[in-house]
């Protein structure tokens, strides 16, 4: 046993073993560690002349002259090397410099005890090894230290826990035994020691879903203790599907979140709906946070009333976002997830976190795939048999000669030649090729990531379009040694370009007459008073985006428990876009020169956030408070809208100056938002949970009598089968009863709208104009949303099957609506809020399944379904508003009015009701006294979901999801405005349904747009007549995948190397009566693609 | 347990200063915002005369440009409801054909709002010109002068085609969305009293206006205070009005009447007020033109008014023509007639709308006369019209028949032109005798002379109450 000298501690415990000693000493260095006093603050001076001492000899000296005493374990001292000093009444701090110097040995003082360490570096080479034999730290799989894990030996009672920084030291080890490594919500791991002396691990995190964390507004959280209801999907699910926009990966995913993708072009805009419509005419959509920073989830043009746009419809904004740089993303839904979020949080929350680096060796990554896509349903139209015989039947019943002029096909076109115009239009294949490089790795204090990525879409059209997005993430972060200061900084720089036609030419495929000649005897482009579908490819819409968004989150550690953050943010989206209208785009005839449009708009944001965080005990519970501020300040700016013409040649269309007649405009927004929020979260004894939310907003976008408002909500959680009084049955491992209610804002998309101000009009004789833009309102304020949700979550066969339902009843109140004024007053209506209600509610069950689970195989499953229902609760004084012709009270927004089909008149004609018994028809709620429109169904469906099937055998992967959604839609008929005798094509099936019977009724046929079967037509698409079920079932997704063993890769110096081959969209099974229920009407319905890629690391 | 700051510890805490520092100062600084490139605060606008000025130009630039009022539905529908057109597009307009217009009928809607609108705008420039420190006195005056007119012009007709109507005197949305109807006594006193100041506040000539006669000047205002005074039957406040208008001859005078010299050209020397009428590249005419002359058998005239011009009568020549349709002959009207010239010429629109022209100022001042039975003096007036026509002097020798042919006069004169000839038939009680003759089988009920209060008016103001 070696002596400690000095240390009236040590001489107390004179006699205890040396392994007992050894623990002490740890624990005080422990303690020591976390205290974190510095030696800044003692006065007393020295006087000290050595030569060659040991230092034990200079501790007693200095113990002499001072009232400090040493700690440390004598055998440190003999690597330490002999001290020449020579001091005078120096600060006892320098003199401890000066000893200290060049050793492998390091001080801290702790009230009058002066405590002597080793250095922190690993001892050099050659050097003798310390009698503390085993040394090391453990984090989690982001580097993170682990404070508190327990190592012990196998079989031996002996053991140690991790300090703050996940650092832990053991000795007296055997070489044969073997260390356990334990903690709470990580995988456990046994390690032979075999003459190992350092272990520094990452604990990988256990696969029970109940202790994995996931992210939630400013802060994390788990499954187990959760109060709230968020919808999660990680990267894994995403890098399952071929897709370009990540919100086309969570489609059937997720209970709760209804997500309708408008059309199979490139770049399109996807409509996502969480928990339903909650505003009559505002802001629908879900606030979107991308790694704690706004994103700003509206089309850049649709900010502006000067937009361009292309075949696809408003760009998703997500399409900047390469879903292989997304780590997750939770969808928050209840009051306790989104009320942290105030004004905004109405329609729910998405939250894309990125992927970061992880430490270890540095690692690189390589994901290449290419894949095609198709058109995966035609739509038999008529032959040109049967739509020759149509067109000579009307011109019959109309008492009409067919001539050259009135009837091209017929007496000027072949009468036997059929074009499939879907299959030469839009029946192509897309092609996609992406890939992916990746560079990631690190320390413990620092890791990055660098990703980069392109991706290229070709479209089904005819012709060369095509869409290009390359990518480029950049995450770092960086710990201080103390690892109390943290900083990790992310940049996000996309840029894509959509080459694409101004016109889906889907409409023109369906309805082209099947005999109507592309071309003319000469070779030109044949027009004969109808649209030539490929002079629409000389319509170009063209647009350009980038976008760059970078964050700074900045974390330190005051004391042990208490954290400062701040949240920095800044992003810009810039969207150039040209629309080129090539002369040959129109028909000659008319003599149209041919022009183009200009816009470059972009949209930026700042935002810093400072957050205090606190994590203590109180009694028998875990609390945290949380406090902080936001600052977000946006401006949209569209310096150039430029309509020109005049130029001399269609080579010169891309170039403004060209043009010799030109026309301005420009548009600008500005919002700034200023909020305050807290959190408190108590967690006693793993039981009960409470967590309270608040925020306080002001924001730009209200009157200013009601800038500001308060938002907050409460929620608990019991996990009663950690109730010991409670007798559960053996095979419900985890129970747990949460609930919720609060209040969320729904702030609008919109600026300015209750300003006082004059807009500039068109001059007036040269002089500008100005005129009033509306009646202001100072009381103008956001919607309000009170959630209310009870849920139920059970753990069942030792946490094999989840079971989560949850019933959810939201009301929404203080519609912004534009309320009528009387027209004397100036204006028609103002922007106001009305205590008009609208309701939410629905259940959703969530079933996870681990149905096998062997050495060589596992079958997991995974199914959701969500039944919702919406209502319009209430409105006063609708009769007297707009509204009142589209909205009825005890109905659902998302309404079908139409009028009611009755059947064939005497004339054989379709008819519909005369509901208001006015003798004439006209449109709007009959149920309002405002038309003859009956309510018909609803398009937002009875309940959807779905289902996904995961199994692994061996080294192979196979993921199978459906999607389903039941619902009713209206038949590709109301989408087209053509009766049956006027020279255009439609499905066969349509025009049996339409006739009745499958003999054509004469008079059904006509060849003009004015006269009776015109009118009955018009009225009979937009009768209850037009309704389809468009419910369906969807393949959506099929993955299967083969990983190499790493045996069979060592040899080629591969980490990983995986093949794939996935599919969407692979089938649907519907009785709609159009190309697709999810898109329907006459557009490009989504796609059916397959791709094959190969996945390695290095 | 005593936490001390050392270098580290300061440095670290630093780097919190940015974030901080941003979210500092009172909150509601903090969403103070910019107002869009395209729009103004109300307080500002009044703060410059450049923008007050704006401010003016925004009144006739929506009266005109923002609105069918003036574009086009104010002559066809007061022109379809007398005996001057159809309409044969659609049956859409039927009902004014057989004046049964109901009180949801969306264009009698609009003009009622439109009107409104405008009245809304003009005391909006009032009483941000009074507020205003920073606006100079004799743009203050001006502004003030053209905003009365404007308010005093749209109340004229509201009064006239739907009679006892709000008489609207603040933007005070809390005052003015309650406002009951006021007599159309009332609405006549308060005309009179706007046009009057008007007189004094406005400039009496085109100069301040580069030349232009499409604002307000002290002989707009004049020439529409002898309409209103013609209307009120004050016959010697009408003449002396008129007279002060024809007597500037400095300013004024008749135009020959020719194929392509009209009174209806840009700032002709008849014109005392026009809008102005902008044109781009493209081939168009002035918007009156863009409605009434088309191709197709749109708007038709009658032959109560195509039969009412007597033979060799230039306006039948100049401001009407004929068009085939499947062989039968519609005639149209067809004052504003000339194409604006392409960028080329750059010549631009050649005609602009005119409201208030010498024309009627002649006939005003001939009706007041022979009310007052100054035969030679109405005749004088009369025949002045007549000529201009290319027709002889008036047969017409005694009051009866002078104010007959004034009638007819003013019919074959002021057809199609912001519903001269509905308001004419009201004003005289002539329209039921009239409408009779010209629509035995439609014509029901004098109360059709009004038009129906818009039923979304009255939802929306419980004071407001329906018109027979």
């Amino acid at each position: 046993m070696q002596k400690a000298l000095c240390c009236p501690y040590l001489f107390r415990y004179r006699g205890l073993t040396k392994t007992l000693l050894i623990m002490k000493l740890t624990g005080f260095l422990l303690l020591a560690a976390c205290m974190q006093v510095s030696a800044a603050g003692y006065s007393q001076k020295v006087t000290l002349s050595e030569k060659n001492a040991p230092l034990q000899k200079i501790f007693r000296e200095i113990k002499r002259q001072t009232d400090y005493s040493f700690f440390f374990d004598e055998s440190w001292l003999q690597q330490a090397g002999r001290v020449t000093i020579d001091v005078k009444e120096a600060p006892l701090e320098k003199a401890l410099e000066l000893c200290f110097k060049d050793q492998p040995l390091t001080w801290s003082v702790i009230g009058k005890t002066i405590i002597v360490k080793l250095k922190e570096e690993p001892v050099v080479a050659g050097a003798p090894l310390p009698p503390i034999e085993i040394r090391g730290a453990i984090t989690d799989e982001d580097g993170n230290p682990l404070n508190g894990v327990s190592i012990s030996v196998k079989g031996v009672a002996k053991g140690v826990t991790t300090n703050a920084k996940g650092e832990f030291s053991l000795t007296g080890v055997d070489d044969n035994a073997v260390l356990v490594f334990s903690f709470v919500g990580f995988e456990p791991q046994e390690i032979p020691v075999e003459k190992r002396k350092s272990f520094y691990l990452r604990l990988k995190r256990s696969n029970k879903a109940l202790d994995e964390t996931f992210v939630i507004g400013y802060g994390t959280t788990t499954k187990r203790y959760s109060t709230g209801s968020v919808s999660r999907v990680t990267s894994e699910e995403i890098a399952r599907q071929p897709i370009t926009n990540v919100l086309q990966a969570l489609e059937g995913r997720l209970p709760g979140v209804f997500i309708t993708q408008s059309n199979g072009l490139p770049g399109t805009a996807m409509a996502v709906q969480v928990r339903g419509q909650n505003s009559m005419t505002n802001n629908l959509q879900p606030l979107y946070i991308v790694d704690g920073v706004q994103f700003n989830a509206t089309a850049i043009n649709t900010q502006t009333t000067y937009a361009i746009n292309g075949a696809n419809g408003y760009p998703s904004p997500m399409n900047s976002i390469n879903p292989a740089d997304i780590e997750s993303i939770e969808i928050l839904k209840d009051a306790d997830a989104t009320a942290i979020y105030g004004a905004r949080g109405a329609n729910g929350v998405i939250l894309v976190t990125t992927k970061k680096g992880k430490p270890g060796r540095t690692q690189v990554n390589i994901t290449v795939s290419s894949g095609q896509s198709h058109v995966s349903k035609f739509l038999p139209t008529l032959s040109t048999e049967r739509y020759l015989a149509i067109r000579k039947q009307a011109f019959i019943n109309d008492g009409i000669t067919p001539t050259v002029a009135n009837a091209p096909d017929l007496k000027l076109w072949s009468q036997t030649a059929q074009t499939d115009f879907q299959k030469m239009l839009i029946g192509n294949t897309a092609h996609t090729t992406d890939a992916t490089v990746s560079v990631s790795g690190g320390d413990l204090r620092t890791r990055f990531l660098l990703s980069s990525s392109y991706h290229h879409e070709t479209t089904v059209f005819i012709g060369n379009q095509g869409y290009k997005r390359g990518s480029l993430n950049l995450n770092v972060d960086h710990s201080s040694i103390d690892k109390k200061f943290n900083i990790a900084v992310t940049a996000l720089y996309t840029a894509d370009a959509n080459d694409i036609t101004l016109i889906d030419l889907t409409n023109d495929a369906y309805t082209l007459p099947p005999n109507f000649p592309l071309y003319d005897s000469l070779g030109n482009l044949y027009w004969g008073g109808k649209t030539n579908p490929l002079a629409q490819l000389r319509k170009v819409a063209k647009s350009k985006i980038t976008s760059l968004m970078g964050n700074a989150a900045l974390r330190y550690t005051i004391i042990p428990g208490l954290e400062l953050k701040a949240n920095l943010g800044y992003s810009k989206m810039e969207m150039s876009q040209v629309q080129l209208n090539y002369s040959g785009s129109y028909d000659p005839s008319f003599n149209i020169a041919s022009n183009s449009i200009f816009s470059i708009s972009n949209t930026q944001s700042y935002l810093a956030e400072p957050q205090l965080v606190y994590n203590g005990r109180l009694s028998k519970g875990r609390i945290q408070l949380l406090a902080g501020g936001t600052y977000q300040h946006n401006v949209f700016n569209q310096p150039m809208y430029v309509l020109a013409s005049g130029f001399a040649s269609d080579d010169l269309l891309e170039n403004v100056s060209a043009a010799t007649t030109r026309s301005y405009n420009s548009a600008f927004g500005e919002y700034k938002y200023v909020s305050g929020f807290g959190r408190l979260n108590y967690n006693w004894d793993g039981k009960y949970v409470v967590n309270l939310n608040f925020r306080r907003d002001g924001s730009s976008r209200f009157g200013q009598n009601r800038r500001f408002g308060n938002f907050g909500s409460a929620a608990a959680a019991w996990i009663f089968t950690e109730e010991r009084g409670l007798k559960l049955p053996g095979w419900l491992s985890f129970g747990k009863l949460r609930g919720s209610y609060g209040t969320v804002g729904n702030d609008p998309s919109t600026n300015y709208n209750y300003l006082e101000s004059f807009s500039s009009s068109l001059a007036y004789d040269s002089v500008t104009s100005l005129v009033p833009t509306r009646i202001a309102n100072a009381d103008y304020q956001w919607e309000i949303n009170r959630k209310l949700e009870l849920a139920l979550e059970l753990g069942l066969l030792k946490d094999r099957v989840f079971l989560t339902t949850a019933w959810f009843y939201n009301r929404t109140t203080n519609q912004l609506v534009s309320y009528p004024l009387t027209p004397q007053t100036g204006f028609t209506s103002y922007l106001a809020n009305i205590p008009a209600v609208i309701l939410n509610q629905g259940v959703e069950v969530t079933l996870t399944s681990t149905n096998i689970k062997k050495q060589d195989f596992t079958w997991t499953s995974t199914f959701n379904i969500t039944i919702p229902q919406n209502k319009l609760v209430s409105f006063a004084g609708l009769a007297n508003t707009s509204y009142a012709s589209s909205y009825l009270i005890g109905k659902p927004l998302s309404k079908f009015l139409l009028y009611h089909y009755t059947g064939l008149d005497s004339l054989g004609l379709p008819a519909v009701e005369d509901v208001n018994k006015s003798g004439t028809y006209s449109g709007g709620a009959a149920a309002n006294n405002k038309g003859d429109y009956v309510y018909a169904g609803k398009s937002y469906p009875d309940y959807y979901g779905g289902l996904n099937n995961s199994f692994r055998y061996k080294d192979f992967q196979l993921d199978i999801m459906f999607q389903y959604v039941k619902q009713t839609g209206r038949s590709i008929m109301s989408g087209t405005f053509y009766p049956p005798g006027l020279s255009y094509n439609m499905s066969d099936k349509m025009l049996d349904n339409y006739f009745g019977i499958n003999t054509v009724n004469p008079q059904v046929l006509l060849t003009s747009t004015t006269g009776k079967a015109y009118t009955a037509y018009s009225r009979y698409t937009a009768s209850d007549a037009m309704l389809s079920d468009a419910s369906f079932i969807r393949l959506k997704n099929v993955n299967l995948s083969y990983a190499f063993s790493s045996a069979q890769l060592k040899r080629f110096g591969l980490q990983s190397l995986r093949l794939y081959m996935q599919a969407q969209n692979l089938f649907t099974f519907t009785h709609y009566l159009g190309f697709d229920p999810e898109s329907q009407g006459v557009v490009l319905p989504p796609l059916r693609t397959i791709s094959a890629g190969i996945q390695c690391s290095l | 347990m005593i936490i001390m700051l050392n270098k580290s510890n300061l440095k670290y805490i630093c780097c919190f200063l940015l974030p901080l520092s941003l979210v500092s100062g009172s909150c509601k600084k903090m969403i103070g915002i910019n107002t869009p490139t395209n729009e103004l605060r109300s307080i500002s606008v009044f703060a410059s005369n450049g923008t007050a000025e704006s401010a003016g130009a925004g009144m006739y630039s929506s009266l005109y440009w923002s609105k069918q009022l003036f574009q086009s539905s104010l002559s066809a529908i007061t022109g379809i409801c007398a005996d001057e057109m159809k309409y044969l597009r659609n049956t859409n307009f039927d009902q004014y054909m057989n004046n049964t217009i109901l009180p949801d009928d969306a264009n009698v809607l609009q003009m009622w709002s439109e009107l409104y609108s405008s009245i809304y705008q003009a005391n909006t420039v009032l009483e941000g010109v009074n507020a205003s420190t920073a606006v100079s006195d004799s743009l203050k005056k001006r502004l003030s002068g053209e905003a009365k007119f404007i308010r005093a012009f749209c109340h004229f007709y509201l009064v006239n085609l739907w009679g006892d109507v709000p008489l609207i005197m603040t933007t005070d949305v809390a005052k003015t969305s309650v406002a009951p109807r006021d007599s159309a006594a009332k609405v006549y006193r308060q005309i009179v009293a706007d046009l009057q100041d008007a007189q004094n506040l406005l400039p009496s000539t085109y100069t301040v206006y580069g030349g232009d006669r499409t604002r307000a000047t002290k002989w707009s205002a004049t020439a529409l205070l002898a309409r209103v005074y013609l209307y009120m039957g004050n016959w010697t406040g009408a003449e002396e009005q008129a007279t002060a208008v024809i007597n500037n001859t400095a300013l004024f005078g008749l135009t020959v009447n020719t194929a392509t010299v009209t009174p209806f050209l840009k700032n002709n020397s008849e014109a005392i007020w026009q809008f102005f009428s902008a044109s781009t590249a493209t081939n168009g005419y002035a918007t009156e033109g863009g409605s009434f002359v088309t191709s197709t058998a749109n708007y038709v005239l009658r032959t109560e008014l195509y039969g009412a011009f007597e033979t060799g009568d230039k306006r039948k020549t100049n401001w009407t023509r004929t068009i085939t349709v499947s062989s039968i002959v519609y005639p149209q009207t067809y004052k504003y007639r000339l194409i604006s010239s392409t960028a080329a010429t750059t010549a631009g629109i050649q005609e602009f709308p005119t409201v208030l022209r010498l024309g009627e100022q002649y006939l005003i001042r001939a009706e007041a006369r022979a009310q007052q039975n100054s035969v030679s003096g109405a005749q004088t007036d009369l025949n002045a019209i007549r000529t201009r026509a290319g027709l002889g002097g008036t047969a017409a020798a005694d009051q009866a028949t002078l104010l007959t042919a004034v009638e007819k006069e003013r019919q074959v004169e002021l057809f199609c032109e912001f519903g001269h000839r509905w308001l004419d038939l009201k004003r005289t009680n002539r329209l039921d005798a009239v409408m009779k003759a010209a629509k035995p089988t439609t014509w029901t009920t004098i109360n059709a002379a009004l038009f129906p209060i818009p039923q979304t008016a009255i939802n929306t103001n419980p004071n407001l109450s329906p018109n027979p």
